[in-house]
């Protein structure tokens, strides 16, 4: 049990700083919207993890359901590094770009 | 207008922290009540389910409504308005335990107006941090945000069992009383009411029908996003992320009792995973700033997924 240590001390350390993303990257008259977008998007997720960690470990047993969910885990990670976007992802766009972009999703003229 | 007042006495960011911190002690103290009292009033698992899902289901299908609405309205006084209407939700259902009244169905629509309240509540809290806390200072600000969420989660649960036990109304009461006061602290805070330029959009919103107005809205955040390279990556792999990781739990659960563990290693394994979390939580300040946030997400994804595999070592 004692390597879940990593996965409790470097988990929140991921929510603060993609909070912090968010926060500085969204247009402000935004965030309220992006806030539930997001909220959508990870709980529309969230009961299918049980269900099927539970598959997993009726089918496989406990250890190997276990070796299996890391091994997927790592390969997201996998495709997750050969995005040249995400490796170099800072979290601070352009402020120019920025404000454009925001002005430009708002007002309308179709 | 250079001077940065140091996080610790931004007083607006504090009274928005203690009010959410207490308003979300709230609904952790009444987790666990709230099933128990169910199951003991109708002797029904299935019937304690239901309130829990009608609660879950409200909010999914309210929340981006909701969601538009926030960057419409006034959001000093949505969030002060909802807060307010949640304590009422409260203190209705507390009042009916108390008078001995209270039935399977006023749970079930008390939990629906609570999640309504919730959904309006939230997106208000994460949009007030962004106005009230200078930029520099928002990874310290949102790993306070951090330690109150796991500190909420670790602390209610069992407090809640045990203001259950001084009798069964206590929950709700508190319940009742942790809204009111969070309704206060945020009074205090001062939440923004709106963003400074939004003033062009509300114009523009009267000249839309309203149904159709709010599908666009919605929209427009999403697309906003696609169009973000490297945003968007990062967002599809935390995604991924949040459904494998949420599965771990089970296969642990069954991983413990394989190995000969009782339930009360079990639940010490569980107890365990909270305390790591607010351990990570207090450390979240310090090291969320090592590294750039698209390679800091590789490093958890990969320690993530070895530290899984290596729990099923022997």
């Amino acid at each position: 049990m004692v390597p879940l240590v990593f996965i409790t001390l470097s988990t929140p350390s991921l929510n603060v700083v993609l909070n912090v993303v968010v926060a500085r990257m969204v247009p402000e008259e935004m965030l309220g919207r992006m806030g539930a977008v997001l909220s959508m998007g990870s709980m529309a997720l969230k009961p299918f993890g049980p269900v099927l960690g539970g598959a997993l470990a009726a089918a496989l047993g406990g250890a190997v359901a276990l070796v299996l969910l890391g091994a997927l885990i790592g390969m997201t990670a996998a495709v997750a590094a050969l995005s040249r976007e995400l490796r170099a992802f800072t979290g601070e766009a352009a402020p120019s770009e920025h404000d454009a972009a925001g002005a430009d999703a708002h007002p309308g003229p179709a | 207008m250079t001077d940065i007042v140091p996080l610790r006495r931004n007083v607006r960011f504090q009274l928005l922290w203690i009010g959410s911190a207490v308003s979300e002690l709230g609904p952790e103290l009444t987790r666990l009540a709230m099933p128990l009292l169910v199951l003991a009033l109708t002797g029904s698992p299935g019937l304690a389910g239901v309130v829990a899902a009608a609660r879950t289901v409200a909010f999914l299908l309210v929340q981006i409504p909701a969601g538009v609405w926030v960057d419409r309205w006034d959001r000093r006084r949505t969030l002060i308005s909802a807060q307010g209407l949640q304590a009422v939700v409260s203190a209705l259902l507390a009042a009916l335990v108390l008078a001995d009244q209270v039935q399977i169905w006023h749970f079930v629509t008390l939990a629906v107006l609570d999640a309504l309240c919730a959904a309006f509540i939230e997106p208000v809290v994460g949009t007030a941090i962004r106005g009230i806390v200078p930029t520099s200072q928002l990874h310290s600000a949102y790993a306070q945000e951090e330690s109150r969420t796991h500190a909420a989660g670790l602390v209610g649960p069992p407090l809640g069992g045990l203001l259950y036990s001084l009798g069964r109304a206590v929950p709700f009461v508190v319940d009742t009383v942790t809204f009111l006061a969070a309704a206060i602290f945020y009074a205090l805070a001062k939440v923004p009411r709106r963003p400074a330029n939004r003033s062009q959009a509300s114009t523009r919103e009267e000249q839309h029908p309203v149904q159709g107005g709010m599908r666009r809205e919605a929209v427009e955040a999403v697309t906003w996003l696609w169009r973000r390279r490297g945003l968007r990556e990062v967002t599809a792999a935390v995604m991924v992320l949040n459904l494998l990781g949420g599965a771990f739990l089970i296969p642990l659960i069954v991983l413990v009792g394989e190995r000969g563990g009782s339930a009360l290693t079990t639940g010490a394994v569980l107890a365990g995973l909270g305390v790591g979390g607010l351990a990570g939580a207090l450390l979240s300040g310090r090291l969320g700033k090592l590294l750039p946030p698209g390679r800091l997400l590789l490093v958890v994804l990969t320690v993530f997924g070895a530290a899984l595999a290596a729990t099923a070592l022997p």
